[in-house]
């Protein structure tokens, strides 16, 4: 324990250098698909980081809310897990491999193992379900096969089993800016899924979605990742949800992880101290 | 309040302005409101009836105008479109690149497609390959820009997206952002078309082919009446386009 404590916190300081084998196995238990340590991220144009000193790990099929005020940097870090946003300093193992300081070609083939959420559900309007559920096997397809859009055989029946479960087996060839806002996320962790991801990163997913949509929204995330033991990190803006889906919680303040400890054990001190201020002050949508 | 003073300040300037370029032009608005009847009188007296001679001719020359703006926008539209990805920072990551591109397509926009069409006729000649040319500098510039912009505003969202799933940056242009940019590509592409159906008509007139250089011919020798059915048919072809280009993008888009 004492040290996995000196460990981290060497690897808080920003180590440049790669972590041994050895040293890896003490810091990052292999159960733990997901490691962070003293992740810090300071964007260019700011003085201040988004993101400094995080240190966690997810373990398979664990759910994770990250909560804390606008601007905490829960965005942030989850998109410097994928790298969409690139850490200033720390490292981040997926299933034991570093994902910080190497190659594009390398990130690429990390990345179809975390899937994805978004709060805009970021699909492509003008094409249907089917065809933006498929984009999640483009990470697996050589390059001229993605290009010409060949996906397998296999892969589609997988995609319309996976919509059929969630309830879309109806829509398939719908185009998919024709769907409400609950279907168009739903395709969206379908999308996801199609990856096989054994992380799942879903920045607010449930904010643009009224109470009866976000719950089943949420419903199928938990699911899908208890099922798939799909370790899952979700931020969320409403304590509620959090409180109701999540095993446990990361609070975020100025960049900083205030609180990390089991959702059941999250009192309403620690969401006053995540929010910095009293609890009837907050803006909470009911869910 | 602000805004009132804002706009006086304003009518004041424009009016200023007027006076001045009418001194500096000896334009006299009063002088050709006068000369008015002379006008008509050569309008009605020399251009009308028109007069239909060598229907073979003016058959051709439309179709020249017609196919030197077709031709036109056409290669112009592949052309942009390479320079529209490699113009736009979200998808070509090389700054320099895309900052050579926007340059350069600016470059070429900004010189009127009249100015290149007289640059190379002075150059090459007269002749519909330079129409088209000069068409091509003009309309590659015109439309880089407006790609760019559109995959500006689709790229973030869709790249992001799918490049969360380990999708390469080809893969993502075929497979989301030209599906999704489609419609306003062709809307673009239709507008480049009527306007280079309208610019191909003139560009005649400065030697580079087609129905206008007929028409100044014409002019040139006194031939009114068939001049005027030059410019009748201009007329037809730019209404033609119009209603063209509409019906696309009714069934289009
Ligand atoms: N691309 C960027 N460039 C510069 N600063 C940024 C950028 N993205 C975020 N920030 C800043 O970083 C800080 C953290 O932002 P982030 O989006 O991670 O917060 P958040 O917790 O997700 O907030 P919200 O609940 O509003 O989504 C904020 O101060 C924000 O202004
Ligand atoms: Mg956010």
């Amino acid at each position: 324990m004492a040290r996995k404590a000196t460990a981290a916190r060497e690897v808080s300081r920003g180590l440049s250098r790669k972590l041994s084998r050895a040293e890896r196995e003490v810091v990052y238990p292999l159960r733990n698909i997901l490691e962070v340590g003293g992740l810090k991220k300071t964007y260019r144009s700011a003085r201040k980081p988004a993101v400094k000193d995080v240190t966690f790990s997810v373990t398979k099929g664990e759910m994770v809310g990250v909560i804390g005020p606008s601007g905490a940097g829960k965005s942030t870090l989850l998109r410097c897990i994928n790298r969409l946003v690139e850490p200033s300093a720390g490292h981040i193992l997926i299933g034991g491999e570093e994902i910080t300081g190497v190659p594009a070609s390398k990130v690429r083939q990390l990345r179809r193992r975390i899937g994805m959420v978004f709060q805009h559900y970021n699909l492509v309007g003008r094409l249907t379900v089917m065809q933006n559920v498929m984009h999640g096997r483009l990470g697996y397809m050589s390059t001229l096969r993605g290009v010409l859009g060949l996906y397998s055989e296999e892969d589609k029946r997988q995609a319309v089993k996976i919509l059929e479960q969630s309830e879309l087996g109806e829509f398939l060839y719908h185009r998919a800016d024709k769907l409400s806002g609950g279907q168009k996320q739903r395709v969206g962790v379908v999308r996801a899924l199609m990856q096989q991801p054994s992380i799942l990163l879903c920045d607010e997913p449930i904010a643009s979605l009224d109470p009866a949509r976000a719950q089943v929204i949420m419903e199928l995330i938990r699911n899908v990742c208890k099922e798939r033991e799909i370790a899952c990190l979700v931020n969320l803006h409403q304590v509620e949800a959090a409180a109701k889906y999540t095993d446990r919680i990361i609070g975020m303040n100025g960049g900083e992880v205030v609180y990390d400890g089991p959702t059941a054990n999250l009192s309403e001190q620690m969401v006053e101290r995540v929010y910095g201020k009293p609890m009837d002050q907050l803006m909470i949508k009911g869910i | 309040m602000e805004s009132r003073r804002a706009a006086r300040t304003f009518l004041y300037v424009l009016f200023a302005l007027f006076v001045i370029s009418t001194a500096f032009t000896k334009f006299n608005p009063i002088d050709a409101l006068l000369a008015q009847g002379e006008f008509w009188n050569f309008i009605f007296t020399d251009f009308i009836p028109p007069r239909i001679q060598r229907l073979g001719a003016l058959f051709t020359a439309v179709k020249q105008t017609l196919y030197m703006a077709i031709g036109a926008t056409g290669v112009s539209a592949v052309l942009s479109l390479i320079l529209g990805f490699l113009g736009t920072p979200a998808i070509c990551r090389f700054r320099l690149v895309g900052a050579l591109v926007r340059g350069f397509a600016s470059l070429l926009r900004n010189i009127p497609v009249l100015v290149w069409a007289f640059i190379l006729v002075a150059a090459f000649g007269i002749g519909t390959a330079v129409g088209v040319v000069s068409l091509v500098i003009s309309t590659v510039g015109e439309l880089t820009r407006y790609f760019i912009e559109t995959l500006d505003e689709i790229a973030g969202e869709n790249i992001e997206a799918l490049e969360a799933t380990g999708a390469g940056m080809l893969p993502v242009i075929t497979q989301a952002i030209v599906p999704a940019a489609m419609p306003s590509f062709i809307a673009w592409f239709l507008y480049c078309l009527e306007l280079n159906i309208r610019a191909s008509t003139i560009l005649g007139m400065v030697g580079a082919g087609g129905i206008g250089l007929l028409m100044t011919g014409y002019i040139k020798q006194y031939n009114y009446g068939a001049a005027s059915t030059a410019i009748i048919a201009v007329a037809a072809i730019i209404i033609g386009a119009n209603l063209l280009t509409d019906y696309l993008r009714r069934v289009i888009l």
